[in-house]
């Protein structure tokens, strides 16, 4: 894991994200300076109360005492005061850091290329926009507070002490060096196991969401005691562990304290002394007593700091990471003047597609594997092209380069006779139509999951499409029809019907070019061969990459490749191919038995 | 139930959890008030030193404190070496500090081993719970069990607790010892106490309503960036990235406000404890003040009084939130009790252990699953060592006829024999692990492929898993992955393909040893040649093995000795694959003729 291996506090991650968000630097100043204001009252408050014991209380008389009692209480309003300031500030400051951060992220994974996201799991940019952001926001803003209160406290501390009495101040000063010593010590040593807590309570937890997952499975392998008996030795460990990080936080205060207790015990001791011979006075004499629990505070919150953002280092790397990615996929300064970028596009510069697609000696690698090698096709505007063969051999490559969701490593593609890294990536989207194997809705209404194709759409052509996949039917059939929530990922909804939804919004896009990932497979025969028509009439006019598992659906293609090893293995119509006996034969014989099973259960229940 | 009565049940079962560890709690309790003590005797060094060794005023302080003066050698000796006072600050330090450090370790002893045993109680109990409960519960339910509410068990045992307690005793400790100086003045000195708890109470609840609608603003949040990472190819295929950030920004900023709005309470509540606090601390500086001039305590007391102060505020500052800690555990609690109440399955440990090869006799059983009747008084018998196939449309029962043999149902009525012994009498562990149950959806272990596959024989050496790989037909495969039979399964390893599961579950339950075979569907993401090949190895190696396969794949079922039909919970025909031939409207022949028509 990251965050064990770091130690240190590397300032550029930090520097990073906090560039996001440099018009927020009132609030920094604002915080400080309410920290410190706090301070400087915090040490009226003693020195107020030097005045009063030596004024009043060692003469006995309360004349003029009214007037001090007032400004006693103001100066503890006025900490009220400040401290409401700088919690507003940091308050403010951190949902504000949060949100801006969080925001600069999400724009940047719009623009980032695929070759992230194959690297990194949807749950770790997760936790990097949330908890990742939440907590280097929150280190930095919370602790501002302490920087200013403390920087002030111990500054005016030492300042007072010596105008008080230089001797006295000499004492309590010297023992600030090892009390920050041994803050530093402690603070490292409880964020070392807080460290080792920590990955073994991730570890539980991964442990009882497996135990509670596969509680079934390890039922019929009778595996509960074997399972059991693991998880004990988890939990055996974290009890070790968790008492090991509670006797070191136990033992840092007592230590501290008896440090603190040895320079009051000397200032009792000299300073009572002192007070014999009238060199002293008692107020002065509390004063001292007092001051050196007093600076013990901000010393203590230091080290805190310092390990917060030790344990926050890695998450700021994390976010940093998003921050500075560059897509692999970028549009040239010159495209992106003449035809903008995805937020701000320059339709009226957009050359209308045909939807003329050629390949021209294409290399792909996935790193050092190569994918295609000098791969090339030429397809006309209007043509159904089929993709078919083994899962790995380039088919979803092919359909990816595209889509520019990669480029080429050699040889270029072009839509319509131009190379399409000579236009943005937002103009060929946009004339693009996807539907992919597993079909993806977003939360919402059906309506707002159809309208997402075209989000000009009326609610007439939003209907239309759905009859003309055949989603009509069983979206009429539901009781809010098309205003009916499709829950998180569509979860309410079966797959065949997320799918039909996501034809239909692709019908709706009325794109040039039109790819089908292995759209069907999760649909049922009977509703394939019903939506098989609209498909048709759709292809019809359009460019079309089907990359199919069931070959049922790709008879009708003007051209079937058979893709093997990055290249073309056959291809033809599926008359040539099947009187060929090749390969494409053979795949189909074996699909076609399996697309019998799935019917013939129907037929069954 | 009504809720006061749920909430004692709940403290009830706290106080359960302690069982075993009370001598630990106790002692901890009574360090703890003696620390307390300390720390309210420690500013009364000051103050004697003040009015009687720097001043020449009597000694005047409590008699606890008198007694340690008079063990220095009394206040005439003090007076003539000051240093002893200094001395006796750092052994009050010291003390303070030794209990401070031997009261968290004997309190944390108690509180970790609770909730090391309240975890493994939950795991175990989860997993020895019934299928029927198992299947009915939702697993993000338990989940969120698992980790939220034994974690709030666990911060209220190792931390809550110690804190409520400790203010408690802190407010009380207190009190004796400064009522012990001046009555009146220690009743000044707790004036705010109600009025700030009260008020932190106040704000707790209401920062408990606010952050109830922040985690709804931040989980939409989630939502929105979850569904444009898992769907970036449709945002950038749909070039939607316009749609997709103006969507962001608008749950962003509700976000945004939801936090403004939670934090703005936090600091109102710190405000007015801040505000509360300093005029108690104001109101014990002036008053002491008069106390001091009108004589009724001396300046020393007073400095002591000025001390005491700082000392419990804080915590009672804290009281609000700790409370709201309180009554979330007894939440907690209650919702783990009614978990640990749930009767755990009847294992029959210790009942018959015999050799399952004998014949399987299912004797006029029926199964319902509410008022849906799945198996309806049916009769058969499978014979050891045969080969039989089941086919069956969804709802036929043909699964929950596998689930009785198992015992993780059992038949509402009827008997299943096996070799002539009723299965309700033998051991549950011996029953299962001797039928080898592979589904259509097997649960692979995070852990590597290698302690997957011999996860129930793990002695099995690494020749033995790598040939029961190759039967399955997944070698190949695990060769492939980066670090091999090392490679981790799951979350932080790779995931595997349907087909790749069930491959690997059937190389699992090759090394496992097995006098009856159940495929479940187990085939049905593996092509067909595939299929066969991995049956036929399976077939040689198992020889004499009860064999029964579920499948939709008539080339499957057709290599069976025998063909069961089932429809609705009834069986309709049998017989081998000739013989069912014969029937004329025969369900098995319907089905034979789609699957083998276009191939022909």
């Amino acid at each position: 894991m990251n965050e064990e291996t770091n130690q240190t506090i590397h300032i550029s991650a930090w520097r990073t994200i906090l560039s996001q968000a440099d018009h927020r630097g009132k609030y920094f100043v604002l915080i400080v300076g309410f920290g410190a204001a706090a301070g400087l009252v915090q040490l009226l408050t003693s020195l107020l109360r030097m005045y009063i014991i030596d004024r009043f209380l060692s003469t006995m008389q309360l004349r003029g005492f009214l007037p001090i009692a007032v400004l006693f209480v103001l100066i503890q309003a006025l900490y009220a005061l400040a401290s409401y300031g700088f919690g507003t500030g940091s308050g403010l400051l951190e949902a504000h850091l949060t949100a801006d951060v969080r925001e600069k992220c999400f724009r940047k994974l719009q623009t980032l290329s695929f070759s992230f996201f194959d690297k990194n799991a949807v749950g770790n940019i997760l936790s990097r926009l949330t908890s990742d952001v939440g907590r280097t926001m929150e280190a930095v803003s919370w602790s501002l507070i302490d920087v200013g209160y403390g920087v002030m406290s111990i500054i005016g501390a030492i300042i007072g002490m010596f105008v008080i009495n230089r001797k006295l101040a000499v004492i309590l000063i010297l023992v600030i060096p090892p009390l920050a010593l041994i803050s530093m010590g402690f603070r490292q040593l409880i964020l070392k196991y807080n460290r080792a807590t920590r990955r073994l309570n991730s570890q539980i937890i991964s442990s009882f969401n497996e135990g509670i997952t596969g509680a079934v499975a390890s039922k019929t392998l009778v595996l509960e005691d074997q399972s059991y008996g693991e998880f004990r030795e988890l939990t055996v460990s974290m009890r070790k562990a968790s008492f090991r990080a509670a006797e070191v936080s136990a033992l840092y205060m007592p230590v501290a304290s008896l440090l603190i207790s040895f320079s009051t015990a000397a200032v009792l001791y000299i300073g009572g002394t002192d007070v014999l011979r009238g060199l002293l006075t008692i107020g002065e004499l509390n004063f001292f007593m007092n001051i050196g629990t007093m600076m013990f505070e901000p010393i203590r919150n230091f080290a805190a700091i310092f390990a917060e953002f030790q344990s926050a280092q890695a998450a700021a790397e994390r976010v940093a990471e998003v921050l500075t990615a560059e897509p692999d996929v970028q549009d040239s300064p010159e495209v992106l003047a003449r035809y903008g970028d995805v937020f701000h596009p320059k339709t009226e510069n957009w050359e209308p597609v045909r939807g003329e697609i050629t390949f021209e000696h294409v290399d792909f690698r996935y790193g050092a594997e190569p994918v295609l090698t000098d791969f090339n096709l030429h397809v006309l505007p209007g043509q159904t092209i089929a993709l078919v063969g083994e899962t790995g051999g380039g088919k979803s490559t092919i359909v990816n380069l595209l889509c520019r969701f990669y480029e080429p490593c050699a040889g270029r593609i072009l839509v319509d006779g131009t190379d399409y890294r000579d236009r943005s990536q937002i103009w060929l989207h946009s004339a693009l139509g996807y539907v992919l194997q597993t079909p993806h809705l977003f939360s919402g209404t059906i309506r707002d999951n159809i309208r997402y194709g075209n989000l000009e759409a009326t609610d007439a052509e939003i209907r239309n499409a759905a009859r003309l996949v055949g989603a009509d039917r069983f979206i009429e059939k539901l009781e809010k029809g098309y205003n009916t929530e499709v829950g998180e990922g569509g979860s309410l909804l079966s797959t065949g019907q997320k799918q039909l939804i996501s034809f239909a919004r692709a019908i709706l896009a009325d794109p040039r070019i039109f790819v089908l990932d292995e759209a069907t497979s999760s649909i049922d025969t009977e509703t394939e061969q019903e939506i098989q028509a609209a498909i048709e009439t759709l292809l019809g006019s359009r460019t079309s990459f089907v990359v199919a598992h069931r070959l049922s659906t790709i008879r009708n293609a003007d051209r079937i490749l058979v893709i093997d090893g990055g290249k073309i293995l056959e291809q033809g119509n599926h008359r040539e191919l099947m009187a060929k006996k090749g390969r494409y034969y053979e795949l189909y014989m074996g699909y076609q038995t399996e697309d019998q099973i799935q019917q013939s259960v129907q037929v069954m229940a | 139930m009504n809720e006061s009565n749920e909430k004692k049940q709940s403290f009830g079962a706290l106080w359960g959890y302690t069982r075993g560890y009370r001598r630990y709690l106790a002692l901890g309790f009574l360090l703890l008030l003696f620390e307390l003590a300390l720390s309210f005797i420690s500013p009364l060094v000051l103050s004697v030193t003040i009015d009687s060794v720097l001043d020449t005023k009597p000694l005047n302080t409590p008699w606890y404190f008198a007694w340690i003066i008079q063990l220095c050698g009394g206040i005439g000796y003090i007076r003539q070496h000051l240093a002893i006072m200094a001395v006796l600050t750092v052994i009050m330090a010291a003390l303070a500090g030794a209990l401070s450090f031997v009261r968290p370790c004997l309190t944390g002893t108690a509180a970790f081993q609770i909730s090391e045993n309240l975890r493994n109680r939950f795991y175990s109990h989860v997993g020895r719970l019934p299928f029927s409960y198992l299947s009915a519960t939702p697993t993000g339910d338990l989940i969120q069990r698992a980790t939220s509410d034994i974690d709030t068990m666990q911060r209220f045992m190792s931390g809550v607790l110690l804190e409520l307690l400790r203010t408690v005793f802190l407010l009380a400790v207190g009190f004796f010892i400064m009522a012990s100086l001046n009555l009146p003045l220690t009743v000044l000195s707790f004036a705010m106490t109600p009025v700030i708890v009260l008020d932190s109470i106040w704000f707790i609840r209401r920062i408990d309503q606010i952050v109830e609608r922040y985690e709804g603003a931040e989980s939409k949040v989630y939502t929105v960036i979850q569904e444009n990472l898992t769907g970036a190819r449709v945002v950038r295929a749909f070039g939607s990235e316009l749609f997709e950030q103006e969507k962001f920004v608008q749950h962003n900023e509700t976000l945004r406000g939801e936090h403004i709005a939670l934090n703005r309470t936090l600091v109102r509540l710190w405000f007015t404890l801040d505000l509360l606090s300093g005029i108690q601390i104001a109101l014990i500086t002036i008053a002491g003040v008069l106390f001091t001039v009108r004589g009724s305590i001396t300046l020393g007391q007073y400095t002591a009084f000025l001390s005491y102060v700082m000392i419990f505020l804080f915590p009672v500052q804290n009281l609000g939130r700790v409370l709201g800690n309180v009554s979330r555990t007894g939440v907690a609690a209650g919702r783990l009790e009614t978990l640990f109440r749930e009767p755990e399955e009847d294992y029959v440990e210790g009942g018959l252990t015999p050799n399952l090869s004998g014949d399987i006799v299912l004797d006029h059983v029926s199964f319902s699953f509410g008022t849906e009747r799945v198996l309806d008084d049916l009769c058969l018998t499978i014979h050891g060592g045969e080969t039989v196939a089941i086919l069956g449309g969804t709802g036929s029962g043909k699964t929950t006829l596998m689930y009785l043999l198992q015992r993780l149902y059992d038949p509402d009525s009827g008997t299943i024999t096996i070799g002539g012994t009723d299965i309700r009498s033998m051991d549950k562990g011996h029953l299962r692990r001797r039928i080898g149950l592979i589904m259509q959806e097997p649960f692979l272990f995070s852990r590597s492929i290698r302690d997957n596959l011999r996860i129930q024989n793990r002695d099995a050496g690494d020749q033995a898993v790598e040939n029961a790989a190759r039967i399955a037909n997944i070698h190949e495969d695990i060769l492939s992955f980066d670090q091999g039979y090392d490679t981790l399964v799951g979350e932080r390893g790779v995931t595997l393909s349907g087909g790749q599961k069930q491959r690997a579950s059937i190389a699992r339950t090759i090394l496992g040893s097995h006098d009856i075979l159940i495929f479940d569907d187990a085939l049905s993401a593996v092509d067909t040649r595939t299929d066969q090949s991995i049956r036929r190895a399976l077939r040689e190696r198992q020889a004499g093995t009860t064999t029964i396969l579920i499948s939709h794949r008539i080339s499957t079922l057709m290599e069976a000795d025998r063909i069961l039909v089932l429809e609705q919970g009834r069986l309709v025909e049998q017989g081998s694959h000739q013989e069912l031939m014969q029937l004329p409207n025969g369900v098995y022949r319907r089905v034979y003729e789609i699957q083998t028509a276009s191939v022909s």
